[in-house]
């Protein structure tokens, strides 16, 4: 073979792969309303099989749920790790259908795979170029000898059997007593395996069934007797006699119950496998429309990452809305529909997660679009605020948490009227009324003031945990004499209290201080103790006995301050503020919303509430191997947008490493410290 | 199915709130007779920061945490038992929630009595009865008083998670045993005699009395 022939088939083989990625996307549908991708790059370079391999409790717990042997590899499962994976969920009226969608290197390991998750022999059925197999209840697979589908379907509306219980008497035995002449129902037994129709009069509850079977028995014939015309008295029924039974008693109850089971699980298993079906057919022998074509999915998802998560919100929660509506309507024969989706825009928000396992941090980035130019419009204006600098002079340097967030509270209000108008108009009861539910909808908007909202609390807001502070905790103990009589002595004992500072930016200082000063009358009657210090109002908390010595309440200079610090509290009255450090006032200033945790400083800070042993040994750990964790967000090239780290320390190759050492390392140390106190215990 | 330990990192923060420390007292004064009194106290005070925001909780490490109600009437329940078993009188039962301690004080004709008390307070709440007949037991001719541990709980804390093991750690038990005769000899060789010779203190932490590591069966002979 010439060079040239030779690299024509290595580009081939890579083109190959590429397309059966790519075709592995095509086929997941553009109306899921999740779809996770997993990149093939996971386990060919971040993690590659044979250090997946490598970890005990990959063989100890994922091969035992896989049920494989141990001394296989991963690689002999027959999957092809190393290309790119799907997950996607389907949600209906009926059922909601979670695939899997892999390639394969091995149909031949891939089917002796699927035999050790059965009981039975697996028994494929051959049809239109793939074959089928049922796994369990709800579990199919279907594959040929490039890729396979696993559907978990679940029916979601299985019927409730206790929705009408019928409290009949113990039909398999003798009655005890019969008076007036049993009345035709009773007379001919069925087992029935379809749900009883339901009765318009009053369900009679399972609980019921301790009635007296006798008199339940003669209710119905007795109706057709002429009303006014008494009874004789010999018919009466005496008490003594009249057996009680209860519906689990009775054998013929219970035979008719465990058939409208067994009926029942028929339907479900006929309706999940029909579902299973129609999504593999699709999925081998038809085009599907891609989520590739959704207009928001490539916009959302970066291919390049290593995982990615998309989710449409409007079929989610619309269509178990749907569903919830469906069930009530059942069960309260109201005639109640489930939400007309059809007729709903589908046009609500979608969100986009990428992650990257990168070699010293974990990187996630957010995205979320609507295709709705209005909706964007909305989400633009919300994002349209940037923070003040008077609030992030609140962030001290080295401070262990801050919260900086900025939002236009105003458009967010607007944003909620199109939340409701959407939903009100699909909902079935209201969406009837869709010009009622339009006025209702601009009356709300006139009687709320958003701008009064946005006004109240215009949307910038910063949360700091300044540090943990040591307190002193007073606690009751014992001492004893050389006689050991006792005396109760109060000692006092060290803990951690937060030192933090909540602030919100408000244009209506005058309200904010009516509220503020609120207490000050109300201390008193109340047994607290809040005043006013002249400027700001103090609600003291006994420091023997709570972590925190004081809660401090302050509105000046547009902003509303809860606070511990007394710092805080000469920084608003003096109108002063903490320097930032460039790398927070770049976050702050150029995001809508910023996060920034230390994670090491909190760890150090906690190491002496966290006592000894086991704790200590998880503490280090973590102390050695997590890094601090940011989160920033804004909105940016017409879209809503974050990025979210998580660094890492230690000795990890990269961040998905990281994960898979981790999950080892701890189940080490808890592994260690079993063996340990149980040394200890014998 | 095999479980897969993801779960660490939760359980850390779960056991954060509940590594306790609480105190378990038990003062028993018993007269030649055979009468004597009785007080229990559980202190939970040096873990009251902790306990009081548990109690916001609704469950911890998967358990109920009891609201303060749950256990007041629990406390009655337990106090109204006691009242109601011949032999026990002046009894005092104080919940302090400022402080999370409970108290309970009586006085007893015999110390079987107090074996039946406990008897009567397991079968109620259906706890272990098994040797709480022999709980206490007091020979005034050969002047010998017995305190027997009726159980061991150790498998029960074998099953416990590392979360809930946690509970224990940092608990003390201790047991005074207090006579109005001299002391002349203890079996339990970590309990320790009074200076005045008539009485006998018992301290342990709880794991060690759970686990079986540390008894707190004791066989006291008293001067005649």
């Amino acid at each position: 073979m010439s060079l040239h022939h030779f690299l024509l088939a290595v580009c081939c083989t890579a083109v190959s792969a590429t397309t059966h990625a790519q075709s592995l996307l095509s086929k997941v549908p553009a109306d899921a309303a999740l779809v996770i991708r997993y990149s093939g790059e996971n386990f060919a370079t971040n993690v590659p099989v044979k250090k997946l391999d490598s970890y005990p409790f990959i063989r100890n717990n994922l091969y035992q749920l896989l049920h494989i042997d141990t001394l296989v590899s991963l690689d002999e499962t027959g999957i092809n790790l190393q290309q790119d994976a799907f997950q996607y969920i389907l949600t209906g009226d009926t059922g909601t259908c979670f695939v899997t969608l892999l390639m394969l290197r091995d149909t031949a390991q891939f089917k002796s795979l699927l035999q050790q998750q059965m009981q039975a022999e697996l028994r494929p059925v051959y049809r239109n170029g793939y074959a089928s197999a049922t796994i369990s209840s709800g579990s199919y697979v279907a594959w040929n000898h490039q890729w396979a589908v696993i559907t978990m379907s679940s029916y979601l509306l299985r019927k409730k059997y206790y929705d009408y219980p019928v409290v009949s008497a113990d039909t398999a035995a003798e009655p005890v007593l019969i008076t007036v002449a049993p009345p035709a129902a009773a007379e001919k037994v069925e087992i029935v395996t379809e749900k009883p129709a339901p009765r318009k009069t009053t369900p009679v509850k399972p609980g019921a069934g301790r009635k007296k079977t006798g008199v339940s028995a003669q209710k119905k014939p007795a109706k057709k007797m002429p009303a006014k015309k008494p009874a004789p008295k010999k018919e009466t029924i005496p008490d003594e006699i009249v057996e009680d039974h209860l519906s689990y008693e009775d054998s013929l109850y219970n035979a008719r119950r465990d058939a409208w089971f067994a009926e029942q699980q028929r339907h479900a298993d006929a309706v999940q496998q029909k579902m299973a079906d129609s999504i593999s057919e699709l999925a081998f022998n038809s085009t599907v429309k891609s989520i590739i074509n959704e207009i928001s999915y490539p916009k959302l998802i970066d291919p390049a990452a290593h995982v990615t998560v998309w989710l449409n919100y409007d079929n989610l929660l619309s269509q178990y809305a749907g569903l919830l509506f469906k069930g009530m309507g059942k069960s309260m024969y109201n005639g109640w529909q489930p939400r007309n989706t059809g007729q709903n825009t589908h046009d609500g928000f979608r969100t986009g997660l990428s992650i990257f396992f990168e070699k010293n941090r974990m990187r996630m980035e957010q995205k979320m679009y609507s295709p709705n130019p209005q909706l964007s419009q909305l989400g633009k204006e919300m994002y349209s605020s940037r923070q003040s600098g008077a609030l992030a002079g609140y962030i001290n340097p080295g401070c262990v948490a801050y919260l900086s967030s900025s939002l236009n509270t105003e458009a967010l209000a607007n944003y909620w009227y199109h939340l409701m108008r959407q939903y009100l108009s699909s909902n079935p009861f209201t969406g009837e009324y869709a010009d009622i539910v339009d006025v209702y909808m601009d009356l709300m908007e006139i009687i709320i003031d958003e701008k009064s909202i946005g006004e109240l609390l215009p949307g910038n807001a910063v949360m700091v945990l300044h540090s943990l502070q040591p307190r002193m905790i007073s606690y009751t103990d014992y001492e004893y004499d050389d006689n050991f009589k006792a005396t109760e002595v109060i000692k006092t004992r060290q803990e951690m209290a937060p030192d933090f500072s909540i602030v919100l930016e408000t244009k209506k200082e005058a309200f904010m201080q009516k509220l503020a000063r609120l207490p000050l009358k109300y201390a008193d009657k109340g047994k607290f103790s809040y005043k006013d210090q002249g400027g700001y109002y103090e609600l003291s908390l006994d420091s023997t006995r709570n972590p925190m010595k004081a809660l401090y309440f302050m509105v000046k200079n547009g902003r509303a301050v809860i606070t511990t610090s007394l710092e805080t509290v000469n920084h608003t009255l003096n109108n002063t503020g903490y320097p930032l450090d460039e790398i927070t006032r770049q976050s702050v200033f150029g995001n809508n919303f910023s996060l920034r945790i230390n994670t090491k400083k909190i760890i150090e800070q906690l190491r002496p509430e966290l006592g000894d042993g086991l704790n200590q040994k998880i503490t280090r750990y973590f102390e050695e191997n997590m890094g601090d964790l940011s989160m920033e967000g804004s909105y940016r090239d017409g879209l809503i947008q974050g990025t979210t780290y998580m660094n890492i320390n230690g000795k990890h190759t990269n961040s998905l490493e990281f994960f898979f050492n981790m999950i080892e390392d701890l189940n080490t140390i808890l592994e260690k410290d079993k063996t340990e106190r149980a040394q200890k215990v014998d | 199915m095999p479980r897969i330990n993801i779960w660490p990192l939760l359980l850390l923060c779960a056991a954060l709130p509940l590594q306790g420390c609480f105190d378990i007292v038990e003062q028993l004064t018993l007269s030649e007779n055979g009468s004597g009194s009785l007080r229990l106290v559980l202190n939970l005070s040096k873990s009251r920061s902790r306990v009081q925001s548990l109690m916001k909780m609704k469950t911890v490490n998967g358990r109920r945490v009891p609201q303060q109600a749950d256990i007041s009437r629990q406390f009655d329940e337990i106090t109204n038992t006691l009242k109601k078993t011949p032999g026990i009188h002046q009894l005092k039962g104080r919940l302090d929630f400022d402080n999370f301690i409970a108290t309970i004080e009586c006085r007893f004709g015999s110390v079987q009595q107090l074996n039946q008390a406990a008897l009567k307070l397991a079968q109620q709440h259906q706890w272990k009865k098994e040797g709480l007949e022999k709980l206490y037991s007091y020979q005034p001719a050969s002047g010998q008083f017995t305190r027997q541990a009726p159980f061991t709980l150790e498998k029960e804390y074998r099953e416990l998670s590392n979360a809930d093991r946690e509970i224990f750690s940092g608990a003390l038990y201790t047991g005074i045993f207090r006579f109005d005769r001299a002391v002349k000899s203890m079996s339990n060789t970590k309990s320790k005699k009074s200076a005045d010779n008539k009485a006998v203190m018992l301290q342990s932490p709880m794991t060690d009395i759970i686990t079986g590591k540390q008894s707190i069966d004791n066989t006291i002979q008293l001067s005649l």
